[in-house]
């Protein structure tokens, strides 16, 4: 467990009568933009929405602690919300960060166990069973609901109920999807911090239908099926390595801009440059794992993603956002699509911005310091486009394909990048009936071209 | 016959659980036999101290009044003409109307009071033989300053719970956020209703001005101040150094049940209101439980247990012992798996437990 930066100071954010954000401090905003909200929207986290809709609805000042729940690390801070003539003020203080260990030796193997499902929407929930965040395609529930009020045993003998009272890990339960009527697959596993907290569970979530229809593909016609033995199948290495690597590497990453941001007190200059050194390398080895988990998800026969309606403006704008610390630290302004422009497309949202982060990130890595990166968005009947332009070195015209090749880094030595981005990038394009193309040529930077289809042709 | 007695199995009103028969002089004959049936002969060997009693009664008092104090003030300056009347109006009129009829009292405000009038015997009962371990010069060695500070700021609230003047003199009104807008209104309510009867004021005039007094009591209190913010608080504090047994012991033998059950909360995932009441109304064997389920050492799950007897006389001791024996023996495990209940929302708890009960009418 490690203070978080702002730990001991006080952060402020400002609500007007209609709960928008007139002024906030930085760490929260960045709360509010991993929740995907806007700086000047509705609170977005909704833990935080939570508080202050109970203290405007009772008049009342409420201090209490809460529990953020992100992808990899959780939150804990106390807030004072206490509403006032404009609308809301709320304080932030106490801030905590830890990270969900699971309990038990079997630890890995039960993690890898939920990640049999692995194609199926994320989910995850606080001690409280309330969903904290919903993975795109994840339409049984959204942030904030109760687990039990959108989901019921569909099981005899009520076997999700039971896991989850006795807080043991489930996997491919039968649910009820209260709100559609419909059964749904669910697998968790649930989260202790280190002192043995409960924290929520993690899991999978996929319809039952999607999975039945996966399973009859793949047996061919003629062929009778045995009946599977009552024992789940162990996942691939692949996957085993990717669950006992994740959490481990973000405590070495977290741990070690700890140190070397001195956050616990002054620390010689050298040694907090060997911790920044080794918090680069453990990002560099975390962005690795992600690509592998990706490449081998993608690189499975019968890989598929979902249908959806998406608008690229936003996630471009939604990219920009995650990545403006990074752009800010190398003085690099990302031009992205105004606010009110947007360009509708068919596609995974969650996949769909995978791309353009990696675009948006490979740009803004390559690009020199004090550039500018553009995002454009264009597009006819059929498809639309975006662009992600930089003022980097370039790409020389016999290399354009060659960039989307497995582990290709065009002769790079840097400690950045695994070589996978722009292939599974590629990849994920054209399973969404989309593509990725480069223009580019030596010392004019280079124009990544994202094309997805439009409303009219569906995936 | 009344519907209120018409089975052998209908169960008394809920808000009896936790109601005193003290207060119930003009009440309902009926009801108060019920309550006195339920607080008697429960069927459990759980029974209400008459200490918890008489505590309960002091704090729903005591509250009531210092809310119905801090409206009439609010009233007066707002509107001085309604502030004539208000000041006509019988002192501790809130309480001497509730005391007449107890559904005034939402069960949940009531079995708030319980529950504080329980964790002040709780507390009086561990320091009775030692009032200097209270300011606790150890505490400064053991713990880290900014925690100190929240320590000793729990334990000056908490010094006013134990005051034993008469149920109708206001009390420092330091109660959670939920627990104070149902008192204020309640005391609204009633101030209200009596201005009415009495001012003969247009009754929308008397409505207006007494509601906007409300919102005013309730935008200037703050619940950060009261012991139960500030216990969660300090749980969140002490989550950072992680608490040391050393430190857990020390709080249990000075007798800081509510930062001790605050951090067991904390550790378990239960939120420290609901597990306060199950710290009050379970038995003994589930508070060992929950003790186990948070990993906390022996003595403090005995200390706590054998605190609670000033509240609720409950087994032998001969079967205390044989609890605290076999308390190492519980896998933490199996603890956290039989109170993972409360963790659960308190709607989900509720709808399962009247569906355990008529599955088990059925069979």
């Amino acid at each position: 467990m490690n203070a978080d930066p702002v730990a001991g100071d006080i952060r402020v954010v400002r609500l007007d009568a209609s709960g928008r954000i007139l002024s906030a401090d930085e760490a929260i905003l960045r709360l509010q933009r991993a929740a995907g909200g806007t700086p000047d929207g509705r609170i977005a986290v909704p833990q935080i929405a939570a508080v202050a809709h109970l203290a405007r609805r009772l008049g009342i000042l409420i201090a209490r602690p809460l529990l953020v729940g992100g992808a990899e690390r959780d939150i804990r801070l106390w807030v004072r919300a206490r509403p006032t003539d404009e609308g809301m003020e709320l304080h932030f203080s106490e801030w905590q960060e830890s990270f969900p260990t699971e309990s038990g030796d079997n630890a890995a193997l039960r993690a890898a166990d939920v990640a049999l499902s692995a194609e199926g929407a994320d989910w995850r929930t606080d001690g409280q069973m309330r969903f904290l965040q919903t993975g795109a395609g994840f339409d049984f529930g959204a942030p904030g609901d109760e687990f039990f009020s959108n989901l019921a045993d569909a099981g005899v003998g009520q076997p999700l109920t039971s896991a989850i009272a006795g807080r043991r890990p489930f996997f491919s339960l039968p649910a009820l999807a209260k709100g559609q009527g419909r059964v749904i697959e669910l697998s968790g596993h649930p989260l202790f911090d280190v002192d043995g907290s409960f924290l929520g569970y993690r899991g999978k979530a996929k319809p039952v239908d999607e999975h039945t229809a996966d399973v009859r593909e793949a047996i061919p016609e003629g062929k009778t099926v045995m009946a599977a033995p009552d024992i789940p199948a162990l996942p691939d290495l692949g996957k085993r390595l990717d669950l006992a690597l994740r959490q481990p590497l973000g405590r070495i990453i977290a741990n070690a801009e700890t140190i070397s941001g001195q956050m616990e007190g002054p620390l010689r200059a050298d040694y907090a440059d060997y911790a920044a050194d080794i918090a680069d390398a453990g990002r560099h080895l975390m962005e690795l794992v992600d690509d592998l988990a990706d490449l081998q998800a993608i690189d499975r026969p019968g890989f598929k993603v979902a249908s959806e309606d998406i608008d690229l403006a936003d996630l471009a704008r939604r990219a920009a956002g995650l990545l403006s610390m990074r752009a800010a630290d190398r003085h690099i302004r990302v031009d992205a699509p105004a606010t009110d422009e947007a360009m509708p497309a068919v596609g995974e949202f969650r996949r769909a911005l995978q791309i353009i982060v990696n675009l948006l990130s490979n740009a803004i890595r390559y690009s020199p310091e004090q550039s500018i990166v553009w995002m454009r968005v264009d597009g006819d009947e059929s498809k639309a486009t975006l662009v992600v332009a930089d003022q980097g070195h370039g790409i020389a015209i016999e290399d354009h394909e060659r960039v989307f090749d497995k582990f290709e880094r065009l002769g790079r030595d840097d400690v950045a990048g695994s070589g996978l981005g722009l292939y599974i990038s590629r990849r994920l394009a054209r399973a969404m009936k989309g593509d990725l193309t480069v223009e580019s040529a030596p010392g004019q930077g280079a124009r990544f071209v994202l094309s997805l289809p439009r409303e009219a042709t569906r995936v | 016959m009344s519907e209120a007695s018409s089975g052998p199995k209908r169960e008394p009103p809920g808000w009896s659980r936790s109601l005193p028969p003290g207060i119930l002089r003009a009440g309902d004959r009926l009801v108060r036999h019920t309550i006195l049936l339920q607080r008697c002969f429960d069927g459990t060997q759980m029974r209400w101290s008459d200490a918890l009693v008489a505590r309960m009664r002091r704090h729903a008092g005591g509250c009531i009044s210092a809310a119905e104090m801090a409206l009439r003030l609010e009233i007066e300056r707002q509107d001085t003409r309604i502030g004539q009347y208000v000041a006509a109006l019988p002192e501790a009129c809130c309480w001497n109307l509730i005391e007449r009829h107890p559904p005034l009292i939402d069960p949940v405000l009531l079995a708030h009071f319980r529950d504080r009038a329980a964790l002040s015997l709780m507390r009086q009962e561990s320091s009775f033989s030692d009032p200097e371990a209270v300011a606790g010069r150890e505490d400064k060695a053991l713990f880290p300053p900014t925690v100190i500070e929240t320590l000793t700021t729990i334990t000056l609230a908490q010094s006013g719970w134990a005051d034993g003047g008469p149920d109708h003199v206001p009390m420092r009104l330091d109660i959670p956020a939920e627990v104070m807008a149902e008192l204020v209104w309640t005391a609204c309510s009633i101030i209200a209703d009596a201005l009415i009867r009495t001012s003969g004021l247009p009754k929308a005039e008397v409505l207006e001005t007494v509601q906007a007094a409300g919102w005013a009591v309730l935008g200037r209190h703050d619940e950060q101040t009261g012991p139960f913010a500030m216990s969660a608080l300090f749980a969140h504090q002490l989550r950072v150094i992680g608490p040391t047994e050393q430190q857990l012991l020390h709080l249990a033998r000075e007798g800081h049940v509510l930062p001790l059950l605050a951090i067991l909360g904390d550790r378990i995932g239960i939120e420290l209101l609901d597990l306060v009441r199950a710290v009050v109304e379970d038995a003994e064997p589930a508070l060992f439980t929950l003790c186990r389920a948070a990993d906390m050492p022996r003595e403090v799950a005995v200390r706590l247990v054998l605190g609670r007897r000033s509240v609720a006389r409950g087994v032998d001791d001969s079967m205390l012992v044989q609890y605290a024996d076999e308390y190492d023996l519980k896998a933490p495990d199996a603890a956290r798996e039989s109170v993972a209940e409360l963790a659960m929302p308190q709607p989900l708890r509720d709808k399962l437990s009247l569906l355990h009960d008529w599955m088990t009418d059925e069979c």
